[in-house]
């Protein structure tokens, strides 16, 4: 079986920094990854190369059979929409609208009328176990019911691939293994490939798998295998 | 550093030369629009300032000394638009401050000291832009004179005593929009700066407007026009501009209710909620607009009372009203222009603020065309009420117009033909202005700027 997501010799540079000097990895359908690294190893830039937020200097990001680096914007715009969920560090939550109205205007970008989009946000809300905060702005929000608002966000489009820059990089330990095991569970339920980046030992240790990223030079490095 | 109001210009100069590019682009915008305000503040004072008549086909708005006053008046209203732009963007400039702000309270800076930077920095900007202005206007008039024939120059030329007072006018105007601005901002040592929250705009904020209209209502339908009914119409005229001031705020808020209430599409709902969070910044930039249309529409009388007397005599235009009308619609342009800079420097503010959000939906997988049209539908939003509803309080305020016409019916369709216009354009014009905008928010919303956020 040909793996999901696949990165090969994928280089990326910003200025004079080298961040990405040929990383190559490959996440099968339903696996959930961990991309471990200390600060500035190129962990988060590898996630936003596999994401299509970024496209590589060099080397292939394939997703299925698709080339995501020879895709366009717009293409790259679309499958991200589609097929994948995207989690940040600070939730990235637009704070004029409200939690529920958070959820819902993703999937009003993917084509759901507003009620709908309504229904379905206040169904994820409650999963995530932040139901309550439903008609809360961002700015009344803790940092874990954000964290849960963005992860409602991310898995209500129902995508195939969920990625998380440092989920729960803002929150408290309890606060945070609380959305990581939610973000987890979820994606277990509904077979969802999830690549996180963390920095943390022990948040690597709820993955599958951990890739251990140095100087941007990683290979497939299966550091440790569970 | 509190114990020295003196130091306080010497830590803004150091400031302004540690600036960045974005910081000089800025303040340069800052500065001319404090030159363009001084421009027409002299200009104002140099028209109110000639003595005597003398006859002109082209220039009888100046050389006639009945016109002169309404000539002045128009001038000194040009100088709401660019105190508007150097507001807006005096507020991007204090955004943008606020770890420098943060880090000079870690040096010691009370947030006293943080508000009177703002106050330096600003009437540094509006010297330097009213001195320009100044350098300016002396030699452009001569040359205009020169390039008109002007035989009785000295007559015309600008005191030069005007000069230096101007300049402080200008600089006082520009500490007073510097305290504005700076005094919602509360700077912590500990990098976190904030402005404190504001109330929204309240639904009495459009009273002055109401009762501005009846005011004017009542003085065009006064039996004693001269006693009673000029100071009533005025009155009511000057509350009238206060109110559209004072209450574009609420009208933009009503709007994005409504707007936010019946959305369907995630850019109307992004857009509407946008503009319910912060009214305010919309309602000032969308306030200089909506008086422009109140002003284009309240001219549409006075025109179509003209062009049809002059019909009635079977006689053509007289070109001292064609040349008047073209200079009032150029003023008005003029005005329209500057007013909508204002939304651009607006834009580039919300977009500093709120790009991060906006970067994380595109992220998402929100199409940047999806962005761009939400930008546009929060002006056309906020544009819409504002205009008609200043356009409409022209019209229900000058449509009689028993003083300025015998002819109420067609100084009435002249009146909405104009309010139409106006409005028609000043809309398009925010619009279109957002959608200039769009490279602004392309930046802004560009997922790849989520690895430095």
């Amino acid at each position: 079986m040909s793996p999901l997501l696949q990165a090969s010799a994928v280089g990326k540079t910003f200025g004079r920094t080298r961040a990405l000097r040929g990383a190559s990895l490959e996440i099968d359908a339903g696996e959930v990854v961990a991309l471990s690294g200390p600060s500035g190893s190129g962990k988060s830039t590898l996630l936003h190369c596999l994401a299509g937020i970024l496209v590589p200097d060099t080397g292939e990001i394939r997703y299925g059979g698709t080339r995501l680096d020879e895709l366009d914007e717009e293409a790259r715009t679309r499958l991200r929409r589609e097929s994948f969920g995207i989690v940040f560090q600070f939730g990235g939550l637009v704070p004029e609208l409200t939690a529920a109205e958070n959820v819902a205007v993703a999937l009003m970008f993917g084509g759901l009328g507003r009620a709908e989009a309504a229904a379905t946000a206040s169904e994820w809300l409650g999963r995530v176990g932040a139901g309550d905060c439903a008609k809360l702005r961002p700015g009344d929000l803790s940092g874990g019911q954000a964290q849960r608002v963005a992860l409602a966000r991310a898995l209500a489009t129902g995508p195939k691939v969920v990625f998380a820059d440092e989920p729960t990089g803002a929150l408290d330990s309890v606060a945070g293994e609380e959305v990581l095991g939610l973000l987890l569970s979820t994606a277990r339920e509904h077979g969802t490939t999830v690549v996180l980046v963390t920095h943390d030992n022990r948040i690597a240790a709820f993955a599958d798998r951990e890739i251990v990223i140095r100087d941007g030079v990683a290979g497939e490095a299966p550091a440790v295998r569970r | 550093m509190s114990g020295g109001g003196r130091v306080l210009p010497a830590v803004a100069g150091m400031l302004a030369r540690g600036s960045s590019r974005a910081d000089r682009r800025r303040r340069r915008l800052l500065t001319a629009a404090a030159a363009m305000a001084a421009l027409f503040l002299l200009a104002a004072v140099n028209v109110l300032l000639i003595r005597g008549t003398t006859s002109s086909r082209w220039a009888g708005l100046v050389t006639e000394s009945g016109l002169r006053p309404g000539t002045a008046l128009a001038l000194a209203l040009l100088v709401v638009p660019p105190l508007a732009l150097l507001h807006q963007a005096g507020r991007v400039a204090q955004a943008t401050r606020e770890r420098r702000l943060a880090a000079l309270r870690l040096a010691g800076a009370t947030p006293r000291d943080v508000r009177l930077l703002g106050v330096v920095e600003a009437v540094r900007v509006g010297a330097a832009g009213a001195v320009a202005a100044c350098v300016l206007y002396v030699p452009a008039q001569r040359a205009a004179m020169a390039l008109l024939g002007v035989k009785d120059t000295e007559r015309y030329a600008i005191p030069l005593w005007v000069l230096p007072a101007a300049v402080v006018l200008v600089a006082a105007a520009a500490a007073v929009v510097g305290l504005r601005v700076s005094r919602h901002v509360v700077a912590s040592p500990l990098r976190v700066a904030r402005r404190a929250p504001r109330p929204r705009p309240s639904r009495y904020a459009l009273v002055p407007l109401a009762a501005g209209v009846l005011l004017m209502v009542a003085g065009t339908s006064a039996g004693s026009v001269d006693k009673v009914g000029l100071p009533l119409f005025y009155a009511g005229g000057i509350i009238t501009v206060a109110g559209v001031m004072a209450g574009a705020g609420r009208l933009v808020l009503v709007s994005a209710r409504l707007a936010g209430r019946r959305a369907r599409s995630p850019e109307t709902l992004l857009a509407a909620r946008a503009l319910e969070a912060d009214p305010r910044a919309w309602g000032r930039t969308m306030a200089v607009v909506g008086l422009v249309v109140a002003f284009g529409t309240g001219t549409g009388t006075i025109e179509g009372d003209v062009i049809h007397t002059f019909r009635e005599a079977g006689s053509p235009v007289d070109t001292f009203w064609l040349v008047s009308f073209g200079l009032t619609h150029l003023a008005l342009l003029v005005a329209l222009l500057v007013a909508v800079t204002a939304l651009v420097v607006n834009r580039a503010e919300a977009l500093l603020e709120g790009g991060h959000s906006m970067a994380v939906l595109a992220a998402g997988g929100a199409p940047l065309a999806s962005l761009r049209r939400s930008a546009r539908r929060q002006a056309l939003i906020a544009a819409t009420p504002v205009c008609v509803v200043s356009a409409l309080a022209a019209t229900a305020g000058m449509g009689p117009g028993v003083f300025v016409t015998e002819q109420p019916l067609t100084a009435l369709a002249w009146t909405s033909g104009q309010a139409l216009l106006t409005t028609v354009l000043a809309v398009a014009a925010a619009v279109a202005v957002t959608a200039v905008s769009g490279r602004l928010l392309a930046r802004a919303a560009s997922p790849a700027r989520l690895r430095t956020a």
